[in-house]
């Protein structure tokens, strides 16, 4: 097993463009890591280079403590599985398995040992004998996730692996990978454009935009103390609302209602965030609450999620789903005033 | 119902029409002497006369040009498939610069005239002795093939999903067994393509077999054949041999056809 260190890493790619810039980042060993971010914002092509799939342009990095920058994929001792599943679609399900360790030319009974062992974890072995195209696509993922576990590596290395998978099965599937994990006392790194992903399965998060890192923390932390706004918005569903404020010592006055914060930023104006369940129907001490014009009711059964403007401001709220409310309506709403945020309208940098 | 009619009907004709001339060749093979071009029905024999192919078969030159075009065949096959898959893979995956000029380069050769090239090609085997051997055409006949194979297999190793490269890579494939492993396994309708392109290039050649062979023992069965029909009176066994010359190439054509559609088409999109 074994820890990855990206150390100032940048890719640049043909046409100048830059697809990650200056990363450094600590995966510690079995940690479980995830990368998120928006499609583009250089998370794959991070693990492409990690997995030796893309040239380094600056910076190195480690598999433990060698250098990889110039080590072929096959001698790095990592497995990948990728969305699209890649398998091989000419051999059967246990070639498939069995290809990685042919190719480093494992003792024929290890490799039978081995895939017969994964199959059973992975509830495969009915289906060794099948061709890839003869399977399902919940039985696909588990073909190319026995194919690295056969393996034994020392990191795993997964390109959104649940993304063509159907909501139901990607839930199971998640769950499943956790389960792995702590199974196989392997590092992984694991890609995502899907927050909820991120959040389930990270014991870390690091977030990427525009190939720069955002944030690295517990999913936790992330949800609460996100360092800017981009991290705010991104992690969270509903996302957080952003309201410009003007500041005054410690009040914020925003279009349609005014906060006493709990200490002086320090600036004269800020984007005020409040996520959705930070605002509710429940009167608080402290601030007069927020007059909703509710403009869409969304009822889930264990929320109800209410959009409108205050003031001139479009707001979400989550409030008790037993709330009889209906567009048109006035909700009164008050603010948790623990769970506030403040950013800088230039940088977008959390000052609280 | 109707439609499905008119279109049996419609290929039926044009199956009808493509079997008349090989239908024809058959009933003159089967005739005595010059019967076929001079008198009785041309599209039906009144004995079976099978003396045309015994007569072959007993010859020993026509046997000769039998193998010799087996070994010119197999030889032509192989080398070009070999050589293609080896540069369309280098061209495809490794980082060779202007990659996607050099297979067009190559296509482009096609535009020289094959006159131009017997002078030097006819100097070229002399000096390495292989002048009036099937050997000439083996070290020939693959410079026709390479570069329709290469780019051939370049556009179908690129059509193939970069994932499955990629998971190979990192599973410890070398170059060597990616191409064995997974490229080539998987190109099957690509490698019909080329191939049946090859046998197209062996069975139609004249000029070669007849510029670069002299000795009748070593040529091949269509330079032979135009040998044959010069020499004799006997038009039956001129008819089996050259029935027997085309067979391959029409089996060849009817049995993978589809593959070389398929093989063809991935190139085309590309």
């Amino acid at each position: 097993m074994a820890s990855v260190s990206y150390e100032n890493v940048t890719k640049r790619f043909a046409g100048d463009t830059l697809a990650v810039n200056n990363l450094s980042l600590e995966v510690k060993d079995t940690e479980f890591m995830v990368l998120v971010g928006p499609s583009g914002c250089g998370k794959s092509t991070a693990l492409r280079m990690l997995a030796g799939l893309e040239d380094i342009t600056e910076g190195q990095i480690k598999i433990g403590d060698r250098v990889v920058n110039d080590m072929p994929p096959r001698d790095r001792d990592i497995a990948m599985v990728f969305q699209s599943y890649a398998l091989y679609p000419h051999m059967s399900v246990y070639d498939n398995m069995a290809f990685g360790l042919k190719m480093r030319g494992t003792p024929r009974a290890d490799i039978d040992r081995r895939v017969n062992d994964a199959a059973k974890i992975l509830e495969l072995g009915p289906l060794l004998k099948r061709k890839p195209r003869q399977l399902s696509g919940g039985q696909r993922q588990r073909v190319a996730l026995g194919r690295a576990i056969v393996r034994e590596p020392q990191v795993f290395l997964l390109d959104e692996p649940l993304s063509n998978l159907d909501a139901k099965l990607r839930v199971q599937t998640r769950i499943e990978l956790q389960k792995q994990h702590r199974a196989l006392h392997a590092t992984f790194i694991y890609v995502t454009h899907d927050q909820v992903e991120a959040m389930t399965m990270g014991d870390r998060i690091a977030v990427m935009r525009d190939g720069i890192l955002q944030q690295v923390a517990p999913p936790r932390e992330i949800y609460d103390n996100p360092a800017n706004m981009y991290v705010a918005g991104f992690i969270g569903s509903p996302t957080m609302n952003f309201i410009p404020v003007t500041v005054n010592g410690t009040t914020a006055k925003a279009s349609g209602f005014e906060l006493e914060l709990p200490r002086a930023p320090g600036v004269e104006k800020g984007i005020l965030g409040i996520r959705p369940e930070a605002l509710d129907e429940h009167a608080r001490e402290g601030h007069g609450g927020l007059d909703l014009k509710v403009e869409v009711v969304e009822v889930l059964g264990s929320d109800q999620f209410l959009y409108g403007i205050v003031g001139g401001d479009a707001i979400t709220a989550r409030v008790d789903p037993a709330l009889k409310v209906a567009p048109g309506d006035r909700v009164r709403l008050g603010v948790d005033m623990r769970r506030l945020h403040l950013f800088d309208t230039e940088s977008e940098k959390a000052l609280m | 119902m109707k439609a499905g009619a008119v279109r049996f009907l419609f290929l039926a004709a044009l199956l009808g029409f493509s079997l008349v001339p090989f239908w024809w060749m058959l009933v003159a093979s089967l005739k005595r002497s010059d019967d076929q071009l001079t008198f009785g029905n041309p599209w039906w024999f009144d004995e079976l006369y099978t003396g045309g192919y015994t007569g072959l078969f007993a010859n020993g030159t026509f046997r000769d040009w039998m193998l010799n075009t087996a070994l010119v065949l197999v030889g032509t096959v192989c080398i070009s498939l070999l050589a293609s898959a080896l540069a369309a893979y280098a061209l495809a995956f490794l980082s060779v610069p202007y990659s996607r000029s050099l297979v067009l380069v190559f296509f482009a050769t096609y535009l020289v005239p094959q006159g131009v090239l017997f002078i030097p090609l006819v100097r070229e085997m002399a000096r390495l002795h292989l002048l009036n051997s099937p050997l000439a055409l083996v070290a020939t006949f693959p410079s026709l093939v390479i570069p329709f194979g290469t780019w051939v297999l370049w556009s179908f190793f690129r059509s193939l999903p970069r994932d499955l490269l990629d998971v190979a890579r990192v599973e410890g494939a070398s170059p060597l067994s990616l191409l064995t492993w997974l490229l080539l396994p998987l190109s099957g309708p690509a490698l019909a393509a080329v191939g049946l392109f090859a046998v197209a290039i062996v069975f139609n050649d004249f000029l070669y077999s007849f510029t670069l062979i002299q000795s009748q023992q070593q040529t091949t069965l269509m330079a032979g054949i135009g040998l044959l029909s010069t020499d004799l009176g006997e038009t039956g066994p001129t008819f089996a041999a050259v029935l027997l010359g085309v067979a391959p190439v029409a089996l060849a054509c009817a049995f993978f056809a589809d593959s070389y559609a398929r093989g063809l088409g991935t190139g085309i999109l590309d």
